[in-house]
């Protein structure tokens, strides 16, 4: 491993350089690309100390050379000292620099991993435990060459073959090294590759400056547009996203729904064995104050009450069995109310308490709890970013029923009394945007976001429409705010206007191509069966099945479970190669680079490794909103967030 | 670090000799963006010359290509060649992996910045590896990399208006180092000093 090498300058070197300063202080880099250990940076420490024969602070950071995120620790331990050194690559040498705007010592050199190789600069891909290296020569000769690189493996980077000073296949300039002329004749011999093209002159100025710098400007464009960090998972959004919400074809013969559809405590049921219930009957009811009432989805018997696998939690709990008459016969307690303005705010909120509606983003906290917040709120943001690939509940919901959802907010708007609204869209749903604006009302505004993951992400979505930071710990309540999901402002808009209650939401069923059969935006009963829609959606050889999200989802591995209020999709998709074999993290450093919460996943890994846990909440742990960027970039393919859960349940019980 | 540029007339010339398999590399897409331009490409090629085609990552990792092989097994089998959209690194690393011909569909820019991390905020500085360090009396702006020359005792006098004569929209490197060793007062110590660079450490 190790291949960004640096190393100390000679003892004597240093001891000049060090000779009449005072009050030293050292920034050291903790080195990328190498197996990770934390005994190297205090070796070096000792050693400068020992040569310099003085007092020096120290601080170690990990990936020196990102200056966006390193910026504040560097200024912050610059501030009283005089002389600042630092050891690392020569890129961290000029950042550092660059943000103290002093002159900065290095006590370092930069050295190549390997010696002899003819091209000023030899880079690699992510994994360095190999030897191949391409050299970004701007034009690719492998289409020639057999898929060996005839500038990065010829010492000389010939292009029109051997220099004829290899002897027995090594090359002249390096007696261990093979001479990768050799190499390529004999792969073009033994592939049969056709030898009819001519190698051209190689152009050495084919990338000019100008379009060097719109790369990179282009990069930190998409990189610190609208927050630090984050991924672009291909959309394929493309399947459904054009398909109207219709119920599901399929009515379920037997419905479970499970006592525990929400966060905080379970409900408990309030039906006997053989009672009949109706659509929209109350099955059972909230049990605290974080709980919510949960409701029939069919008209029938109650069966049994008997416990059964978890979508979400993936655990034996207790669901309500009922079998359905296929008659639908509707409660005859739930009755419209338009006239829902003369309504005081309590008898609003004691509505949806009563309708069992919850969060419909993913977390399914209770509304009411959510809509009673401790401390005043001025502003309310509906979510409409849906960062998620494949799916496209709220996109459809604001398509087709935008007019509903403006009621939704007139409603939430009396309950939490705020002038300001925001509804926040992500630019890849033109369409929504278009309509939501048409029925646009005063003091709400529509803000098309860019699409990137995870910018749905509620703490995200604050900094980013209003500018405020949650704290660490924090609720958004904390800043002022109230965010909800598109869905649950449009199931409230069924609660109070309709008298619905939370009974059936849209899912979208959907995913690789290859796997799908019949796809779509489906009204799906909370209770039915999985196997039921499995069966009429997905083709029998599906690899991965995946429910909530592609990224956030939980991966189900048996079918033989039933739907929840949290379910916003299922997703028939492709395994992610990889994963099942644990390779070591060798710092790459993508994981901080896409860390929206601008914490180091790498370090958790680490801890998680070596059971360390003492600085784990000091590295931010709880910050932690489990978004799996990280894990989606990881070069080494490390389940991160698994690991990250673990730790954060460990973390409980220490 | 890299990016990526589609060798467009290149792989149209060779797409109707032979059947493809084709590996689309997605790992670095964080940093060069190039993917979806990439996969719709593919997709406007002729659907009988191109078999199968996958969105992978990090196929500069042997262990993950040899993964992808033995997974893609059946349908590689049936294609001639493999066309593959990835940097140098991802094409060699397969055509080593595999008895079969392997061909590129790709450039691989250079983009400043280190070999992998951060490439986001610090466009401006780069290293060079050359083993001498140099910050130290260059008033941490880097001859090797911000000169186009490389000079290590001074500018070439080539330049117009702080610009490069290499390049007329890069900035002159050592006027760069000039005046900012008149910011920090060390005028004077670059005149004593000579450098001589030792290319063989």
């Amino acid at each position: 491993m190790n291949f960004v090498k640096f190393i100390l300058k000679q003892n004597k070197e240093i001891y000049e350089l060090l000779k009449s300063k005072e009050n030293i202080g050292i920034i050291f880099c903790k080195k990328c690309y190498e197996e990770y250990t934390s005994i190297i940076s205090y070796k070096c420490i000792e050693i400068i100390k020992d040569v310099s024969k003085k007092n020096i602070k120290c601080l170690s950071l990990n990936f020196l050379c990102n200056d966006y995120y390193n910026k504040e620790k560097i200024l912050s331990f610059a501030k009283d000292i005089e002389t600042i050194c630092v050891a690392s690559c020569g890129i961290g040498v000029q950042v550092v620099s660059d943000i103290i705007e002093k002159e900065v010592i290095t006590l370092t050199d930069s050295i190549q991993p390997k010696k002899s190789f003819s091209a000023e600069r030899i880079l690699h891909g992510i994994s360095i435990n190999n030897d191949t290296f391409c050299a970004g020569c701007e034009e690719c000769w492998l289409n020639l060459t057999g898929g060996i690189c005839p500038i990065t493996e010829c010492s000389k980077s010939l292009l029109n073959g051997p220099c004829g000073g290899a002897k027995n296949g090594k090359c002249e300039v390096d007696k261990e090294k093979d001479c990768g002329w050799e190499k390529i004749f004999n792969i073009l011999k033994q592939k049969e590759y056709p030898v009819d093209k001519k190698i051209n002159l190689r152009n050495f100025y084919a990338q000019k400056f100008s379009d060097l710098a719109a790369k990179i400007k282009n990069n930190i464009y998409h990189r610190i547009e609208t927050f630090y960090g984050g991924i672009h998972p291909q959309e394929k959004k493309d399947l459904a996203e054009n398909l109207k919400i219709e119920r599901f074809a399929v009515e379920p013969q037997i419905v479970k729904i499970f006592l525990s559809q929400h966060t905080g405590k379970p409900a408990i049921s309030v039906v006997k064995i053989g009672d009949k219930v109706y659509v929209g009957s109350k099955i059972a009811s909230s049990d605290g104050f974080i709980s919510a009432n949960i409701h029939s989805s069919v008209s029938g018997k109650v069966l049994d009450i008997k416990e059964e696998i978890h979508p979400i939690i993936q655990k034996y709990l207790p669901a309500i069995v009922i079998e359905n008459d296929g008659e639908n016969k509707i409660d005859p307690k739930v009755s419209s109310k338009t006239n829902w303005q003369e309504l005081q705010k309590d008898e609003l909120l004691s509505i949806i308490l009563d309708k069992g509606i919850v969060g419909l983003g993913g977390a399914v906290f209770p509304t009411h709890v959510k809509l009673a917040p401790p401390k005043p709120v001025d502003t309310l943001i509906i979510n409409g970013c849906e960062c998620e690939p494949y799916i496209n509940v709220d996109n459809r919901i604001m398509i087709e029923y935008a007019k509903e959802l403006f009621e939704g907010i007139e409603i939430l708007k009396k309950i939490l009394s705020v002038k300001n609204v925001i509804i926040a869209v992500e630019n890849n749903k033109q369409e929504a945007i278009n309509i939501l604006n048409q029925f646009k009302k005063d003091n709400i505004e529509i803000v098309s976001l860019k699409t990137k993951y995870p910018q749905g992400a509620e703490k995200i979505l604050i900094k980013k429409t209003l500018g405020r930071e949650v704290p660490y710990g924090g609720l958004p309540f904390d800043v002022g705010v109230v965010v909800q999901n598109v869905s649950t402002v449009y199931a409230i808009y069924n609660a109070v206007v309709l008298g619905i209650p939370l009974i059936e939401r849209v899912m979208t069923v959907s995913g690789d191509e290859e796997f799908v059969k019949n796809y779509g935006n489906f009204l799906i009963k909370i209770g039915t069966p999985l196997e039921l829609i499995v069966k009429q959606c997905f083709n029998e050889d599906i690899q991965v099945l995946k429910l909530s999200g592609f990224m956030m989802g939980v991966e189900v591995k048996s079918f033989n479970t039933y739907t929840v209020k949290a379910i916003n999709s299922i997703l028939a998709v492709k395994k992610r190669l990889g994963y099942e074999k644990f390779n070591s993290c060798i710092k790459c450093g993508r994981c901080v680079d896409v860390c929206p919460m601008e914490l180091e996943p790498l370090e958790f890994v680490f801890s998680y490794q070596t059971n360390n846990f003492s600085e784990l909440e000091k590295l931010g742990i709880k910050k932690c909103i489990e978004c799996s960027c990280c894990e989606y970039i990881c070069s080494s393919k490390i389940p991160i967030v698994e690991m990250i859960k673990s730790l954060k349940q460990r973390l409980c019980l220490v | 670090m890299f990016s990526l540029k589609i060798k467009k007339q290149e792989v149209l010339d060779l797409i109707n000799k032979e059947k493809f398999f084709v590996f689309i590399c997605e790992g670095c897409n964080e940093v060069s963006f190039i993917r979806d331009e990439i996969l719709s490409f593919v997709k406007s090629l002729p659907k009988e010359n191109i078999l199968y085609f996958e969105v992978v990552d990090y196929l500069c990792n042997p262990d993950f290509v040899n993964l992808y092989l033995k997974t893609f097994d059946k349908k590689i089998k049936v294609a001639d060649s493999i066309l593959v959209f990835s940097c140098g690194i991802g094409v060699s690393t397969i055509a080593k992996s595999i008895n079969k011909k392997v061909y590129t569909g790709c450039d691989t820019f250079y983009i400043t910045g280190y070999k992998g991390v951060n490439v986001p905020y610090n466009g401006k500085f780069d290293c060079a590896l050359c083993g001498e360090c140099y910050l130290n009396y260059t008033a941490n702006i880097c001859p090797i990399t911000s000169c186009s020359k490389s000079l290590l005792n001074g500018p070439c006098g080539g330049a117009k208006n702080g610009k490069c004569e290499v390049d007329k929209e890069k900035d002159c490197g050592w006027e760069k180092i000039f005046e900012r060793l008149k910011q920090f007062g060390k005028l004077g110590e670059i005149k004593e000093r000579v450098f001589i660079r030792n290319y063989g450490k």
